[in-house]
């Protein structure tokens, strides 16, 4: 267990600084900040200090190893844009993105997993039918439509719930969360609503597929050769042998919402850091741009390690093979 | 269709299942339709100079200056935008095929070479290609594409990155397990040249899953180009594509013009619902264990 | 407890497919008695797991018995309510298949499994519920049985393996278990073991038997009647060694011929010419008359099932019986 953490731990890393590399030559090859960062009518003497100040004059591979460096000391620059210490700013985002994503993929699978079981028990039932068309629906239409439609529909034309924006928050732990209050909730209602379509269907299609697949098994043939009821099938035995791909698209699935929050937080214009992102590629703000990039490698790497560990923990094959 | 031979089976069966019947032949009305719009549609939404400004955001129905109705509307630029969605659609379906292929081709090759090649080369290949597959499909896009500028190629190969890895990564899978299996040792010990194993056996069995893959990806490379240009980037605005279509119509549905924004989008959705909807009955069909 | 434990009469299970309705299983009957062991004996194709499955009623669609009757104990199993049959699966009449990797859930533990089969039941506490699952393993002679409970179906051997399918197809003492080549994917050695095992408990419980294969050797060794099978229907039954020394129906004698221990050393091994025909697309009257060499005239129509004494032939011109009239 021990050697195989190791393992995925230093790939990670080699990884990362990889991605940290192809990141900051990709994202410093495209135009030149200094356009972004003063008038195109400013003084000699200005463009001189900015450079200076920046760094932006020195030769980039040594660029990239004091950026190398800095990172190491926790220290990602400081936005073009904003002027304050990108790692501060990213973090003072994160919260947002994550309470939104995490509501969306729970909320996805809590919802999605029961239904897509329902449609593979039963599929040529009419409301497996009427569930594989909805999630035919969620799954080819583009977030950001359903996002817009959800706009139109609840904020516009009913006027019940907010365009956009994030609630009111409350501190936990160090951190402005606003799951917590009933202001919070309202405003988080649609985007994780629209973020959670995509995996909800997802998730619908993944269950009833696994579960059409299982009911057809012999451990099915058996379990009903030994009088279990069907309910007792689905619950113990489908349920459980499905779990597995699920929790491995869940957390695949994580690191994509992550990113497609993207999407969702332009909208709505929720402040994650997403929303982020993209101001930051729109205005060449490059530190921001790099940090993020590595960050979510980092993320990723993470979560991909969960979902290895939460694999070995699910199918006790793997664990006697790792244990070997 | 005879049911003599697997094609004819396939097509057969594929007759059964209404709704994918339906969706095919939506599809193919709307490929129809979309590749020859040049031919009859009111306006070249590309030719700047048969804008009217002054047709700026009118309702569905209006009759604009060029004495035709607008039967959808138009948009902030004054563009029809039924045309404006006929030539948005083409643009959908080329990107999301050209993707596609490509992506299809690449990946396919690449897989298939690393599960022949063996050794370091496969380790190598696939470590990249297992890489890139954690990574999301929509940063990838997003920073390619921004890194790259606006423009058809540059979205292409956007697209194209964000997506080999599911191409290789089931192209390795398949012929490796063919590789391994008992009939390419036969046909290998008699004296066929590996070429002629590749093509005549191990491609056709490994063809299935890649088919299942291709039709996920196609409709994904349209989704993702849209949502490219939703956020700006992808195609120049000069040639919007669908995506853009919405993005410029965003700000308007707060003041109720909900046209310009919600009719793209219906377009958009019926061409990827239908793709959706003909993929799953052909991924039914191919899946070995769905079979009695 | 008198009279047979169960009686089938004239079983009919018919496939609706697109290609045209299988008739799997055609008119089959036969008896079984406390503590009997009946070997089914076929190809594949004869039908013989389907009349295992249709025993219990988990025939699915497309298929669906349409004729005959199941008596188990009395009562009717084909036409009863699905609650009521699924109570007496797994309690009076259970079944072990071929391959126990395939039929334990590699990702629960055994007690969890066995437990659920006796939860399926009656309500037992978690305690209760080891006990019976452990008594269930020792008595198929697993070792050490209170430790493995917790083990997963891949920390034990293929033979253990179809042990613990065979212990909780016993945990309801049932009266009948249908064993569908249960050692097929076996080493021959703990084939061996298995069918040792089953003879002793058969001897010790009084549980009847019905084991399914296609392997004669097998079913030789263990069972007390035999029924050989033929695309579809009963071709010849009777008791074991009485078929097997002096078979009548000419497919038995075929089967018998063609086992590699019949050869003598470098001889070629005797064949039966031809294959058996597609359930669907059956020749009129006699299904092995093509392939038969004793075939006449009145091999064209469908022949009945004579019976003399203990045994049973379907056949015009039974071997071994000429001058007697049909």
């Amino acid at each position: 267990m021990l050697a195989f953490l190791i393992q995925r731990v230093s790939q990670a890393v080699i990884v990362a600084l990889a991605m940290s590399l192809l990141v900051f030559l990709g994202v410093y090859a495209i135009g030149n900040p200094i356009d972004a960062l003063i008038s195109p009518d400013a003084t000699q003497q200005i463009r001189a200090e900015t450079i200076a100040r920046y760094g932006l004059d020195q030769p980039l591979w040594r660029q990239y190893l004091n950026f190398l460096g800095n990172i190491l000391h926790g220290d990602f620059g400081k936005s073009f844009v904003f002027n304050i210490p990108v790692l501060e700013l990213i973090l003072s985002r994160l919260p947002a993105t994550l309470e939104l994503t995490l509501m969306a993929v729970i909320g996805a699978t809590l919802i999605g997993v029961p239904l897509g079981m329902y449609a593979g028990y039963r599929p040529n039932s009419p409301i497996a039918k009427l569930i594989m068309a909805l999630s035919i629906f969620g799954f080819s239409v583009p977030t950001f439509w359903i996002g817009l439609v959800l706009i139109l529909v609840f904020a516009v034309h009913f006027g019940v719930l907010p365009a956009g924006g994030r609630g009111d928050t409350v501190r936990v732990l160090g951190v402005e969360w606003s799951f917590l209050t009933l202001d919070g909730l309202k405003h988080l209602f649609l985007p994780a609503l629209n973020l959670s379509l995509f995996k909800m269907s997802l998730m619908i299609r993944l269950a009833r597929a696994g579960t059409r697949e299982i009911m057809l098994t012999d451990t099915v043939k058996f379990a009903r050769a030994a009088g279990l009821s069907d309910r007792t099938i689905l619950i113990r035995h489908v349920l459980r042998l499905i779990s597995i791909p699920i929790v491995t698209v869940f957390g695949l699935e994580f690191a994509s919402t992550l990113a497609f929050a993207v999407v969702t937080e332009t909208i709505f214009s929720w402040p994650g850091v997403g929303k982020l992102i993209i101001d930051s590629i729109t205005a060449l703000d490059r530190p921001v741009m790099v940090a993020y990039l590595v960050l979510v490698a980092i993320l990723f790497m993470l979560i991909n390690l969960l979902v290895d560990l939460a694999y070995a923990l699910l199918d006790p094959r793997l664990r006697a093979r790792g244990a070997a | 269709m005879s049911r003599d031979t697997p094609f004819g089976r396939f097509v057969d069966d594929f007759a059964e299942s209404k709704v994918a019947v339906a969706a095919f032949v939506l599809l193919a009305l709307i490929l129809i339709l979309a590749v020859a719009a040049p031919l009859y549609a009111p306006q070249n939404p590309y030719d700047i100079s048969s804008l009217v400004l002054s047709d700026a955001r009118r309702p569905p129905g209006y009759v604009g200056r060029g004495g035709y109705t607008h039967f959808l509307g138009t948009d902030a630029q004054g563009r029809d935008m039924l045309s404006a969605i006929l030539y948005g659609l083409r643009i959908s379906i080329q990107m999301g095929l050209m993707a596609g292929a490509l992506a299809f081709v690449i990946g396919a090759s690449l897989g298939a070479t690393a599960a022949f090649a063996g050794g370091r080369t496969e380790a190598v290949i696939m470590r990249i290609v297992d890489l890139q597959l954690s990574f999301p499909a929509i940063l990838l896009a997003l920073v390619l594409s921004a890194m790259l500028g606006q423009g058809k190629t540059q979205l292409i190969v956007a697209l194209v990155a964000a997506q080999y890895a599911y191409f290789a990564r089931t192209a390795h899978g398949a012929a490796s397990a063919e590789r391994s299996k008992d009939y390419v040792e036969a046909a290998t010990s008699a004296p066929l040249s590996g070429t002629r194993v590749i093509f005549r056996h191990i491609l056709p069995n490994s063809l299935p899953p890649l088919i299942v893959v291709a039709t996920v990806q196609v409709a994904n490379s349209i989704a993702l180009e849209a949502t490219l240009s939703f956020l700006g980037l992808g195609l120049p605005p000069t040639e919007p594509s669908l995506g853009a279509l919405i993005s410029n119509g965003f700000q308007y549905m707060m003041s109720g013009r909900y046209w310009i924004s919600i009719y793209p989008g219906i377009a958009l959705i019926v061409l990827i619902m239908a793709i959706n909807l003909v993929g799953d009955q052909i991924r039914d069909q191919l899946n070995p264990r769905l079979k009695r | 407890m008198s009279g047979p434990v169960l009686a089938v009469s004239d079983l009919t299970t018919e496939f609706f497919t697109k290609a045209g309705t299988v008739r799997a299983v055609n008119g089959v009957s036969f008896v079984l008695n406390r503590g009997e062991i009946l070997g089914l004996v076929g190809e594949s194709g004869s039908g013989k797991s389907v009349t295992g499955f249709s025993l219990l009623g988990l025939i699915e669609a497309p298929g669906r018995i349409t004729g005959g009757k199941v008596l188990l104990g009395g009562e009717d199993l084909v036409g009863m309510k699905p609650a009521a049959i699924r109570s007496l699966r797994g309690r009076r009449i259970a079944m072990v298949f071929q391959d126990p990797m395939m039929t334990l859930n590699p990702v629960l533990s055994i007690v969890t499994q066995m437990g659920l089969a006796i939860t399926a039941h009656e309500k037992a506490s978690k305690e209760e519920i080891r006990r019976r699952a452990a008594a269930a393993l020792t008595k198929v002679g697993i070792p050490d049985a209170a430790r493995r409970l917790d083990d997963f179906p891949h920390q034990f051997s293929g033979g253990m393996r179809q042990r613990v399918a065979i212990a909780t197809a016993l945990l309801h003492q049932p009266e009948v278990i249908i064993a569908d080549e249960p050692t097929t994917a076996l080493d021959v050695s703990i084939q061996a073991q298995i069918l040792a095992e089953v003879r002793k408990l058969v001897a010790e419980t009084g549980t009847a038997f019905i084991w399914i294969s296609h392997d004669l050797a097998t079913i030789a060794a263990l069972s007390d009647r035999i029924a050989v099978m033929y695309a579809g229907r009963i071709v010849e039954e009777g008791p074991t060694e009485a078929v097997l020394t002096a078979p009548r129906h000419p497919y038995t004698a075929g089967l018998l011929a063609s086992l590699p221990a019949q050869g003598a050393p470098g001889e070629a091994l005797k064949q039966i010419p031809g294959g058996m025909p597609a359930l669907g697309n059956l020749p009129p009257g006699c299904a092995f008359a093509p392939r038969c060499e004793r075939a006449a005239e009145i091999c064209k129509t469908p022949p009945e099932m004579t019976r003399a004494g203990t045994r049973g032939h379907r056949c015009w011109r039974p071997i071994g019986l000429e001058g007697v009239a049909a």
